[in-house]
């Protein structure tokens, strides 16, 4: 089955990386931005590929900077779904999951992408438990104790 | 810090003093930066949760 192209902010690829688990990243075709690459300051994401804004795409951006008062790793990594035709587009940022509604995009995160993994067998159900609580007590990840719980319940009620 | 105009209705004045005159908070600038904080926050989180169940529903159930 093809895999599903993904446009993505620095932030599913940071807290992935943080609990140790970009692999589950590999369900995608993930692209990001070289301003999104230069975030990442040197960790590697292996199967990401990095696309540069074309001149038109930063200028598109530089206007979502402007206008949604987001910032320009997470507008570049919008502009470049957009113009790449990329509907899925993976980030942790609250204001840019926003954003990214409002263009008709399809905005998730770390916390869907481990699920989807779940999912599609990358993880098993014991190991996505351990990951989505790593969340919380691992990674930079804004998240809630609550919201752990209830992932975790709802994990546990998927057959 | 900046100023910014607000209107407020009477009860809502005289209960925002009360907390003042009570020694929660120290003037009533302090107290409605701290209800202003509170309500950024509380939406913050109501934000989260929202994009948490899309997640879990699109982890989970999604079509693609």
């Amino acid at each position: 089955m093809a895999r599903i192209k993904a446009v993505s902010n620095f932030g599913p690829l940071i807290h992935l990386h943080e609990i140790d688990c970009v692999e589950t990243l590999k369900i995608f075709d993930v692209i990001i931005s070289s301003k999104v690459k230069s975030e990442l300051r040197g960790i590697e994401v292996p199967g990401v590929k990095i696309q540069p804004l074309t001149e038109k795409g930063k200028n598109r951006a530089a206007m979502l900077v402007r206008k949604y008062g987001i910032e320009l790793g997470e507008a570049s990594a919008i502009a470049l779904a957009e113009h790449s035709g990329i509907k899925l587009f993976l980030t942790d940022d609250l204001d840019a999951r926003l954003v990214a509604k409002r263009l008709n995009l399809e905005p998730h995160g770390s916390m869907g992408i481990l699920l989807r993994a779940f999912r599609e067998g990358i993880l098993t159900k014991k190991e996505v438990v351990k990951k989505v609580e790593e969340l919380e007590t691992k990674s930079s990840l804004f998240i809630t104790h609550d919201l752990i719980k209830k992932t975790i319940k709802e994990i546990e009620r998927y057959k | 810090m900046e100023s910014i105009p607000a209107k407020l209705t009477p009860k809502l004045i005289t209960e925002l003093d009360e907390l003042v005159k009570e020694g929660w908070y120290s003037n009533r600038s302090e107290a409605i930066r701290d209800a202003v904080r509170e309500l950024v926050e509380r939406k913050k989180l109501e934000l989260l949760e929202e994009a948490i169940e899309e997640d879990i529903r699109w982890g989970l159930y999604g079509k693609d």
